[in-house]
């Protein structure tokens, strides 16, 4: 089901509000359980069997984890059952998503001819097969006690983070479940969480959609087009940025807004992530949760910073090639991660570098640097997002050499400036010609989306004074005057918000992150 | 609970209160006009087609032997009359658009069938990509008459039809439609038996060649035009709508597979496609330029007579004339098309 549906508004929703406040206890829980079970399978019946398998297996396995735990078996043995339980959730994990990828590359390696499988992969593999991977760690390291199975069922298929995110960490959640108050109505939480979604839904609906139309046009063009020019492929790159941003932010902004609604404050995902003014930084606000998930069970377990400069590089490198394919079965998410990897090295080699040998005044935080940090990185994080997207190389290639402008910086050949018009004609025309895949549109939205970007107050910004997510507290925020209150203005803001987004689902369309 | 608390709670339940009523009464205010632009005014393009070919039920249709069914590569490329003084068939042209698809073209032949159920032919005609394109539920919504029309569907059908009832009652087109119909820059015009056609595109030599992905749901409402045909005893062909001539191997086996699919539910296809030239082409790639509307009706004609021999002699009360008459040539239908053109620029 979609967040972005009527369906979901206006009956979804408000029914399991309604009879979840209404039951105000123990059956709550089963109610949000069956009602996240219904979420998932609506659509598409045929994975709930796997999700509802995984659940059990997983949890099966973390209470023979406690066992051994307690019963003070070897090391040996705790650690070979967790490797077990880690091996099987990525085998299937790895049947769904790599088998075809897989076969492909040794087709082409070996010059075989194995047939592709025709497999689905099912939705939110990803998230909850890593979600449940660090439970059984969590469950491994720390010294509790097993947690209810319904607790349990409740973590992994809670319905607002369950298909993209955030990545929950048992530590994060299971107290709140097991709060009395979390059956209870707040309507302190319920106005919060409210405010999260509509401005989530109006980010994806108004925002990425609108745009999205412009820049797949490109896109799609690069597949047959002989050459992309050099404006164009700018429009592209910026335009899917901004998409993917506005689209995956978005999302999350509405999970945590769900989650708030039910008395859950779920963790921080997504921080102004292209006001960054450097690669570690980005990584720091972009999709934090996945973040903290391969910084804690890829990065560190490998050995992260401690065995020197050398070996922190490679650790860097590996986790990052395997964020890549995380997002998806294709030779263009592994260079997207490498790529990032690199990005990182550079970024920690610099930081090393400056830190150690270089004095001189020039390196100093100026508004200059801190401009030149920002373009740097902002340029290489789009760059790396054109590879991203792009469904071959050789797409990717031909929007990188445009913006690269390989293909020099004119416009297309259909440009023609007529002197005899006057400075409108002539601007649209100019415009048009420069996009000749797309509409010029795309110029206004990008000059919208910027400006909201850069320049306006993130979702948690304006909503510092409620703590809308956890983890928050890490983060300095600045004084904003544009700030959020349970007011007439802003109700009337809000369901105007509400109503502009209504008017325009009439064709839902998927979130980019659900593909992954 | 302490009254600081209270007072603290009983702000945000205000808020949520407040919230709700603005975001109601909005609501209500935003689906009374959804009301009156979709159901009393009828101000979208497509339902001032619909109006005007149902317009053509309400003649004496007794005499009516033929229906041409389809989307907008039917209603540019066939000029009706042509057609009947080729074929000595009476033909009406029911042409609608895409957007209507196999659904919407499923309710409109039962209103003809209903009618006159003496109707012995019936030819649908749609464009190639036609079968790689979503069900169109928004057409079977726009072409609903009887509450039987929702309640044969199945349960699944009737779960989309009400959610794309919902999407296109708060769909924001509806307004911004109404805004330019009653700003009279709405422009729709209907013209030689279809909407006009804008301004001819021009084709780049880097077109791409046509891709299609079929839809395997989609010939759901097909098979019951077939089985509804059947049922009434009417001979029911299919043909591709005219398309530009830049397809390639690949689109050749995209072709095939659509042919096949097509074949599968039962009915008899013309499994060619009449390809034009970049010039001979309007404002789609589907579209037959205005010019070339007679040209486009006689290549339909032909390839009707090549598949199905008895083409002409099936009009019932024509039936002894056409034993006597000697079949006519195709060299024979080009002089009369000729003739009818320039009949037509005499007229003028």
């Amino acid at each position: 089901m979609l967040f972005n549906s009527y369906f979901f508004i206006y009956v979804f929703l408000p029914v399991v509000l309604i009879v979840f406040f209404r039951f105000n206890n123990h059956l709550s829980k089963y109610w949000l359980i069956a009602a996240s079970v219904f979420f998932y399978a609506y659509g598409n019946i045929s994975y709930v069997c796997l999700f509802i398998c995984s659940i059990v297996f997983n949890y099966s396995f973390s209470c023979l984890l406690l066992f051994i735990k307690r019963h003070n078996r070897s090391p040996f043995i705790r650690q070979l059952t967790l490797v077990c339980g880690i091996s099987s959730n990525l085998l299937v994990l790895g049947y769904f998503k790599y088998t075809n990828f897989i076969i492909n590359n040794i087709n082409y390696a070996f010059h075989t001819m194995y047939q592709c499988q025709s497999i689905v992969l099912p939705l939110a593999i990803s998230f909850y097969t890593f979600q449940q991977i660090a439970y059984l760690i969590d469950m491994s390291k720390a010294p509790d006690r097993p947690q209810s199975f319904n607790q349990y069922c409740l973590f992994v298929s809670f319905f607002p983070q369950l298909i993209a995110g955030p990545i929950v960490r048992y530590h994060d959640t299971f107290h709140q479940f097991s709060k009395e108050q979390f059956t209870m109505f707040n309507s302190f939480n319920v106005s919060v969480g409210m405010t999260l979604f509509i401005i989530g839904l109006f980010k994806k609906v108004v925002l990425a959609d609108s745009i999205g139309i412009y820049t797949t046009q490109i896109f799609e063009a690069a597949k047959t087009a002989k050459t992309i020019f050099f404006i164009e492929s700018w429009c592209a790159a910026l335009g899917y940025s901004f998409q993917l941003y506005f689209d995956f932010s978005g999302y999350s902004d509405m999970a945590i807004g769900l989650g708030r609604m039910f008395n859950i404050i779920l963790p921080l995902n997504f921080y102004s992530p292209y006001r960054s003014l450097c690669m570690i930084d980005f990584w720091k606000r972009w999709h934090i949760s996945l973040s903290l998930f391969f910084r804690d069970y890829l990065y560190i377990p490998m050995g992260g910073n401690r065995k020197g400069l050398f070996r922190k590089n490679v650790h860097l490198m590996i986790t990052m090639l395997f964020v890549g394919l995380w997002h998806g079965a294709g030779w263009t998410f592994v260079i997207w991660g490498g790529l990032h990897g690199l990005y990182l090295i550079i970024n920690h080699v610099w930081r090393f570098i400056s830190n150690h040998y270089i004095t001189s005044k020039w390196f100093k935080i100026t508004s200059f640097n801190r401009f030149l940090s920002f373009t740097t990185t902002f340029c290489a994080i789009i760059t790396a997002w054109v590879i991203f997207r792009s469904d071959t190389i050789a797409v990717a290639q031909k929007i990188l050499s445009g913006m690269f402008a390989f293909n020099g910086m004119n416009l297309s050949p259909g440009f023609l400036f007529n002197l005899s018009m006057n400075y409108v004609s002539k601007m649209s025309i100019f415009l048009q010609s420069a996009v000749p895949h797309t509409n010029k549109m795309i110029f206004f939205w990008i000059a919208l989306l910027s400006f909201i970007i850069w320049l306006c107050p993130n979702t948690y910004e304006f909503l510092r004074q409620y703590h809308p997510s956890l983890h928050i507290e890490s983060i300095d925020i600045k004084n904003q005057r544009l700030q959020w209150q349970p007011t007439f203005f802003w109700a009337f803001i809000l369901s105007t918000m509400l109503l502009i987004c209504i008017m325009l689902i009439s064709s839902p369309t998927e979130f980019l992150y659900f593909n992954f | 609970m302490t009254d600081s608390v209270k007072g603290f709670l009983t702000t945000y339940r205000n808020y949520i209160f407040l919230f709700f009523l603005i975001h109601m009464v909005s609501i209500i205010i935003i689906s009374c006009l959804s009301f009156v632009i979709l159901f009393v005014e009828k101000v979208h393009p497509y339902q001032k087609l619909y109006a005007y070919q149902i317009a053509k039920l309400q003649n004496d249709l007794s005499s009516i032997d033929l229906i041409f069914i389809g989307d907008s590569s039917l209603g540019n490329a066939l000029n009706v009359n042509l057609f009947n003084s080729l074929s000595r068939f009476k033909a009406l042209n029911l042409s609608l658009t895409g957007s209507y698809g196999f659904a919407g073209n499923y309710n409109l032949l039962k209103k003809v069938i209903k009618k006159n159920s003496h109707i012995k032919k019936i030819i649908i005609v749609q464009t190639i990509d036609m079968m790689a394109r979503e069900i169109s539920y928004l057409g079977y919504l726009y072409t609903i008459e009887f509450i039987s029309d929702f309640t044969e569907l199945s349960f699944k059908d009737k779960k989309k039809l009400i959610e794309t009832c919902m999407n296109s009652f708060f769909s924001i087109d509806h307004l911004s439609r109404y805004i330019s119909h009653h700003s009279k820059m709405d422009q729709t015009k209907i013209e030689k038996d279809y909407i006009k056609q804008n301004s001819p595109i021009t084709v780049d030599t880097h077109q791409t060649p046509l891709r299609i992905r079929i839809n395997k749901e989609k010939s759901k409402f097909l098979k019951k035009i077939v089985h509804l045909c059947h049922q009434h005893h009417i001979r029911l062909i299919y043909m591709h709508g005219p398309y530009l001539d830049i397809l390639d191997k690949q689109s050749m086996k995209d072709i095939a597979l659509i042919n096949k699919h097509i074949q599968e539910t039962g009915i008899d296809l013309i499994p060619g496609i009449p390809f034009m030239s970049k010039q001979k082409i309007g404002d789609k790639i589907d579209h037959v330029h205005p010019d070339y509307k007679n040209e486009m009706t006689l290549r339909i004609y032909q390839m009707l007579e090549e598949h199905d021999k008895k083409f002409e002699c099936i009009p019932s009360q024509d039936i002894l004339r056409t034993k006597s008459e000697p079949k006519i040539s195709t060299c024979a239908i080009i002089m009369k098309t000729k003739h009818y053109t320039f009949f037509k620029k005499i007229k003028k």
